[in-house]
């Protein structure tokens, strides 16, 4: 699990797409593993991340959708100046 | 999550997004099924069970990813590379049909090709074919434009002005046939010009071809409609003949172009 995907991480070399920065990845031995430790940037973090819960490797899927919305529309699709906003956005 | 109306993007790529972007993870697309998806080098998106190289998308994509397409021109003197080269969904044994034509949904609709015809007698009949009209045989009496332009006539909206058109069709029966004949001679030659592209065998020649004979078809389509209700008006009754015989050389380059199109789907 990468647990940082965003914008920054994300490199174009030679047309090919690189994914970089693995200094929060964790290795998971399944699909289903599960880790707690709150990582990452908080615009493209999982609203279970983000709220502190447990995670699994669908969490890099979510950044990566964040990421993909931003390429489509330019914004991200939950944003917020506090943490505790983009809570309440994520849960609402 | 709410997905902006604009920029517009695909239905597909919609779902996908909202499959992503999915508070509850345990209900989330997983990595299995995102690899499903799959993203062409045009950046259509095409969803999972949905294979890019079958028969429609195939060609748009398969286009578009041919290393080199359209930096050479056709040469058509150098038309002797006519070993097969035929490739993938173009290959003229494969006779998967398209099944969103069947479904009647296909922008490039065209009718299904008899079921006793296989592909490679449509082949065998395209690579002998030549045209029903002879080009001495156009009237050239008249000098009126077809579509007003002298080029070749790639629009149908000509023959429907006209037959809105009931004063001019009655006052001038004589030189709509005659429209009607040069059109189809223009067509003629065109359907020729794409036979011989056709007839190169190589997958490029072979995507032109078929972007070729779909708007070939519709021409062809158009004309034959124009024909029946020619052929049903009672001022053309001392023409019946003639135009019997136009009508079914125009249906046998119709049912030739749809062949050519069948083979290359």
């Amino acid at each position: 699990m990468h647990r940082d995907i965003k914008p920054d991480n994300i490199l174009l070399h030679n047309g090919s797409i690189k994914i970089a920065d693995f200094g929060f990845c964790k290795p998971l031995e399944s699909q289903n593993d599960m880790v707690q430790t709150m990582l990452g940037s908080p615009i493209y973090m999982a609203p279970e991340v983000i709220k502190g819960e447990v995670y699994t490797n669908k969490a890099d899927i979510w950044s990566l959708g964040v990421v993909l919305y931003q390429m489509l529309f330019g914004k991200c699709p939950f944003e917020s100046k506090s943490i505790a906003k983009l809570i309440k956005m994520l849960e609402d | 999550m709410v997905i902006p109306e604009y920029p517009k993007i695909s239905p597909t790529l919609e779902k996908l997004l909202k499959r992503i972007l999915v508070k509850d993870y345990l209900n989330r697309i997983d990595w299995k099924e995102l690899f499903e998806y799959t993203v062409t080098e045009a950046g259509e998106i095409f969803g999972p069970g949905v294979n890019p190289n079958s028969a429609q998308f195939g060609l748009r994509a398969s286009i578009r990813n041919t290393s080199n397409f359209g930096s050479n021109g056709l040469n058509f003197s150098t038309n002797n590379g006519s070993s097969a080269q035929y490739g993938g969904q173009l290959n003229p044994n494969n006779n998967s049909v398209n099944n969103d034509s069947l479904k009647g949904t296909s922008p490039l609709l065209s009718p299904k090709p008899g079921k006793e015809s296989t592909a490679e007698d449509n082949r065998n009949y395209l690579m002998k074919k030549k045209s029903p009209v002879k080009m001495d045989e156009v009237p050239t009496g008249a000098n009126t434009p077809v579509n007003g332009n002298s080029g070749i006539n790639t629009s149908i909206n000509y023959t429907n002005n006209l037959i809105k058109n009931e004063q001019y069709a009655k006052n001038d029966r004589n030189n709509r046939v005659e429209l009607l004949l040069k059109n189809h001679a223009k067509c003629s030659t065109l359907n020729q010009m794409i036979l011989d592209i056709f007839r190169f065998e190589h997958p490029r020649s072979l995507y032109i071809a078929y972007y070729l004979f779909k708007n070939i078809e519709k021409e062809i389509a158009s004309l034959s409609d124009s024909l029946k209700k020619e052929t049903n008006s009672p001022d053309t009754a001392n023409n019946q003949d003639i135009l019997k015989e136009f009508k079914v050389a125009v249906e046998k380059e119709l049912e030739g172009v749809k062949s050519s199109l069948f083979l290359l789907r």
